[in-house]
């Protein structure tokens, strides 16, 4: 029927609106006529999810199971939703839906979680549980994970929704597994033993050992331990229920991309091709503070490597003189303690090439040493508004856009003197600047370490630079170096490339919220 | 036409996962349980989360319980990223340790109710059914 309603909504639906999904599976929820219409009109869509059923009894650990499998599921790139039911009262009515706040933060564009009241349904789901599911694939969901409300021997229907139901068994079980085992033992098609890190765990996976054939299958069902706390057995889980499932491709990321994105880090042996870990080919790269000194260098480094780069400073002719030098390069004159200006150099990154993989915050400043009773207000504003704000705006435009991507590096460059005081050269607002640098890097890391984005830094100590010119010939300023510096000299141009490189590449991809000191030993002591 | 269903009012009650109390927020989830609404009760990272969770559940009304702080602070900025999300018609209630001094900005930033304890459970439950309520009906039209 044109024009209405609820096919207006369908169409939202299919075109990813999960405000419309949310609607709609309420409406299916309120009506049980809505939902007949529904299951009529989503019976032909081609189907396009794996659905997996979790049962067991109440307090088993099948909402924190279903938790740690979304965060894998997200993280291999899969559109997921999640189904939780939860008992309504008899008497009232009304339900507390407590699955989902076993799931922790839910905010994702590739997830859609929603608890159901069973509302009287029957065998542990809720009547809508069929009809929801459809609308998650309409959504566009390639899995879904459907909860049950704590079930009882009895409660196979479950089994009539999903391609593989998981029974959920937690340690101590012993004759529970016995009275089980005529009813949702036998639907089973895998065992999964929950908290592991419990005794009695190993005792209810040798019960499940007799629980003979059944499932789909009719066959022997494989029993996986896990453990919510210390995460074991959660990827064998995933790959099992992958495998019994046929999952083989992951939908490609959504994103306009001119250029290949990366291909994930392959496990490999080590051999004469090591160095291909440190390949930056096809890979996207915007440097600041580019227009000279270290941040040049950083350009050309990435550039040789196989980068295509985007480099931003304040000097429009430095950066040409730049850019003349390189075959893939982008120049975007701004000024990063300006709003206007960082995010012209993010979208001239974007337009150009159509994604970012790396970001080196490398623009910084600093003055003339300065004793602290005397640190003029501005001078203080001025240098946060460079070395931290600037930098830390920098990371979120383009953060925004590797989180999108589902993957990126971010490379800080703070200073030694955002680890150790810079004493007797006196700047106590680069060295405050420098270490927020520093815990901003550790404070960002963990906040994407699932999300596909690393960020570390540098922290170089003397090296040659505009910013140094009048050290380098300099006696005095030299003998502070041969004073401080275990290997007695500053730095030599192209000694920060292998750390560059390292962070910049998939060569780290372990290695996240850490800083780097290339500094001669000048931390070390 | 047979009779639709009736109305079972989603609340959304919430609170900060740095609080760890949550005696309150539990007290008042099965007063509503029993009051006939379907609860959905999760702790919040960042106001949006709430916003985020409120959409997808497709609750009616929300419910924000504070113990330590930030009553105000992120009252506002709940009610703010509903409005931005386009869900401003959605009430917000809150509750807890609500300090006199926070009542008139609670207020202002438009916080349909306040529970200071010391309220009856079923006053507070007949609110929120009242705006879950009134709160479908404005959606409905
Ligand atoms: N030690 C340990 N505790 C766990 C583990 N998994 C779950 N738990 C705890 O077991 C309890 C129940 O976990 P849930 O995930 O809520 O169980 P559920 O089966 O979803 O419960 P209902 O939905 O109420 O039926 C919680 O207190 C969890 O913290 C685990 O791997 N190890
Ligand atoms: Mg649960």
């Amino acid at each position: 029927m044109a024009g209405d309603p609820l096919t207006a909504q369908l169409d939202a639906i299919r075109a990813g609106d999960r405000r419309a999904l949310a609607t709609v599976i309420s409406a299916a929820e309120n009506d049980p006529r809505v939902a007949a219409r529904l299951d009529r009109e989503l019976a032909d869509t081609p189907r396009r999810a794996r659905r997996v059923g979790l049962t067991g009894t109440p307090g088993s650990g099948k909402s924190t199971l279903l938790a740690e499998l979304v965060k894998l599921l997200l993280e291999r790139g899969h559109m997921t939703g999640g189904l939780l039911v939860d008992p309504s009262s008899p008497l009232s009515g009304g339900a507390v839906l407590g699955d989902r706040a076993r799931l922790g933060r839910t905010s994702d564009p590739r997830l859609y979680v929603r608890s159901l009241g069973s509302r009287g349904g029957h065998g542990a789901v809720a009547a809508a549980t069929r009809t929801a599911i459809r609308l998650l694939e309409l959504w566009g969901a390639d899995l879904v994970l459907v909860e049950t409300v704590g079930a009882g021997q009895g409660d196979v229907d479950i089994r009539g929704l999903v391609d593989l139901t998981v029974l959920v068994v937690p340690p101590g079980l012993g004759d529970e597994l016995q009275a089980m085992k005529a009813g949702i033992m036998e639907v089973a098609d895998l065992f999964v033993v929950t908290k592991a890190d419990r005794p009695g765990a190993a005792a209810a996976a040798a019960a499940l050992k007799d629980a003979g054939i059944g499932g789909r299958a009719r066959g022997h069902r494989e029993i996986i331990e896990t453990s919510a706390l210390t995460g074991g057995g959660i990827v064998t889980l995933a790959d099992h229920l992958m495998q019994q499932l046929e999952v083989t491709a992951v939908p490609a990321v959504v994103h306009s991309e001119t250029v290949t994105p990366p291909p994930p880090p392959a496990p490999s042996a080590a051999s004469g091709r090591l160095h291909e870990t440190f390949d930056l080919t096809g890979r996207v790269a915007i440097i600041t503070g580019a227009t000279a000194g270290l941040g040049r260098r950083f350009a050309e480094v990435l550039h040789a490597a196989g980068a295509s780069v985007v480099i931003t400073g304040r000097r429009a002719e430095r950066l040409q003189e730049v850019a003349a030098q390189l075959e893939r390069a982008v120049v975007a004159p701004a000024d990063v303690s300006d709003a206007e200006g960082r995010q012209a150099v993010v979208r001239a990154a974007i337009d150009t090439y159509g994604r970012i993989d790396v970001l080196v915050n490398n623009a910084g400043v600093s003055g003339p040493p300065v004793p602290s009773e005397e640190m003029p207000a501005q001078r203080w504003d001025d240098t946060f508004a460079v070395n931290i704000t600037g930098l830390f705006e920098m990371a979120r435009l383009a953060g925004a856009q590797m989180l999108a991507q589902r993957s990126g590096s971010i490379v800080n460059i703070t200073s030694v003197f955002g680890l150790v005081a810079n004493s007797p050269v006196n700047d106590s607002a680069y060295a405050a600047s420098k270490g927020a640098v520093v815990n901003l890097t550790r404070a960002l890391a963990v906040e994407w370490a699932m999300r596909g984005v690393r960020v570390n830094a540098i922290a170089p100590g003397w090296f040659p630079s505009e910013m140094t010119s009048d050290m380098v010939e300099d006696e005095s300023s030299q003998t502070y170096i041969r004073r401080c510096c275990p290997m007695q000299r500053m730095g030599h141009q192209g000694e920060l490339d292998g750390a560059l490189l390292f962070l910049a590449s998939d060569a780290s991809s372990y290695c996240t919220g850490q800083t780097l000191a290339i500094d001669g030993g000048w931390t070390a002591r | 036409m047979s009779a639709p269903e009736p109305l079972v009012p989603r609340v959304l009650l919430t609170k900060s996962f740095i609080d760890s109390h949550d005696r309150a927020i539990k007290t008042i989830a099965l007063a509503l349980r029993d009051g006939g609404c379907e609860v959905i009760l999760v702790d919040y990272e960042t106001p949006s989360d709430v916003v985020d969770v409120a959409i997808d559940e497709d609750v009616d009304v929300i419910g924000v319980s504070f113990m330590s702080g930030g009553q105000v602070a992120v009252t506002q900025a709940i009610v703010t990223a509903l409005g931005e999300a386009g869900r401003g018609d959605l009430p917000v209630v809150v509750g807890g340790t609500i300090r006199p001094f926070d009542v008139d900005d609670l207020e202002s930033s438009g916080v349909r109710a306040i529970f200071r304890g010391g309220e009856k459970l079923e006053r507070v439950v007949e609110t929120f059914r009242d705006l879950a309520a009134e709160s479908r009906r404005r959606r409905a039209e």
